[in-house]
């Protein structure tokens, strides 16, 4: 159980580091996206399991702030500068 | 008007700042708040990361079902260029599908961790005008969302958006609903002692957002958001919410949600 939680933990860290990355490849932030919320749910479970796991609060951390900043430079804005705004340009 | 900002020669989109703004701040201050209902304030930061995602799926999937229609009749140049669905990423977000989005999220992680869910519901309500109320300054900005032509006083012309119609006196629509809605916020917060039963301050948010957002959409001069039967999709699941909000406000019992128990202390 404690390997499996670790486990977690460190697949947490790692994804929430790797969505850290893709902030800076413009549409690819959608993977960094996928791969914070990820890391966010496995963090969560492995900190829930063992509230003193550093690696799991870690990938909690770097996981929150890759989903912000990821989500900051995809969002351009609501209902509209999307799909059809770019059927107009075509 | 200032869609995007340069910050470390990055092009950051102000929707997305504001949304993050307003985010933070709601959660900040749900945070302070959880002592009150007896939840860790652990459990709001996580439980608020469980819901960040559902408002993203949720905000999207709503827009993608709105703009079905435009996908269906613009399906050649799809398949021709499926680069042309990139912009579906990055642009495009219903509120309805978020804030549904986001209570389901709120609902898993309760199921999962043993939460009281309508306690969690409760201490959230009012940080949700709070995060629209910024969501809509960051429309403003953007220039989405935009209302109706108006040339009466206070009009707004956007000169260099991708959104609005260029050098056209528009009225404020973003600028009220998030004067509405920072009232809202402030409204619950003050009212939030004579509210005595569990999910009352969800349901006088959903009667008020529900009636005003219904009246604003008549308002709004952006046609992208699909429409059945002459009203567009928000003012269909407004029409939905309404009912649900009353049942909340006077505590009949709804699934999933006891809202007739009365509140500890």
């Amino acid at each position: 159980m404690e390997n499996q939680n670790n486990g977690k933990a460190v697949a947490s860290l790692v994804l929430g580091i790797i969505s850290l990355v893709f902030i800076f490849f413009g549409y690819f932030a959608f993977v960094g996206l996928i791969m914070a919320i990820v890391g966010l749910v496995l963090g969560i479970q492995a900190k829930k399991e063992n509230p003193a796991d550093g690696k799991a609060k870690a990938g909690i951390v770097l996981s929150i702030i890759g989903l912000a900043l990821c989500a900051i430079s995809l969002i351009a804005c609501v209902a509209c500068v999307g799909f059809l705004a770019s059927l107009s340009w075509y | 008007m200032l869609p995007t900002i340069q910050i470390w020669n990055r092009t950051i989109a102000m929707y997305g700042l504001f949304i993050m703004i307003g985010v933070m701040l709601g959660v900040f201050i749900a945070a302070v708040r959880s002592k009150k209902y007896n939840i860790s304030r652990e459990d709001v930061l996580f439980a608020s990361c469980y819901a960040g995602i559902g408002l993203i799926i949720g905000a999207k999937l709503l827009y993608i079902i709105t703009i079905l229609p435009e996908l269906y009749d613009y399906r050649q140049q799809i398949f021709s260029d499926p680069s042309l669905l990139l912009p579906i990423i990055t642009g495009g977000f219903v509120f309805y599908g978020g804030l549904i989005g986001a209570v389901i999220g709120y609902y898993l992680y309760c199921r999962q961790y043993k939460i009281s869910f309508i306690d969690l519901l409760d201490l959230m309500t009012p940080s949700v005008p709070l995060l629209h109320g910024f969501g809509r300054l960051g429309c403003f900005f953007a220039g989405c969302c935009y209302g109706i032509p108006y040339k009466g006083p206070l009009h707004i012309v956007f000169h260099k958006s991708t959104a609005a119609p260029n050098d056209v006196p528009l009225l404020p629509i973003q600028l009220i609903e998030s004067c509405f809605n920072f009232i809202i916020c402030i409204l619950l917060f003050l009212l939030m002692k004579r509210f005595h039963r569990h999910g009352q301050a969800l349901g006088f948010y959903l009667i008020y957002y529900s009636l005003m957002r219904f009246i604003l959409e008549y308002f709004r001069g952006d046609i992208v958001r699909g429409f059945l039967l002459g009203i567009s999709t928000s003012q269909w699941i407004s029409l939905l919410l309404l009912p649900i909000g009353f049942m909340l406000y006077n505590g009949i019992k709804l699934p999933g949600i006891s809202s007739g128990k009365q509140k500890d202390g």
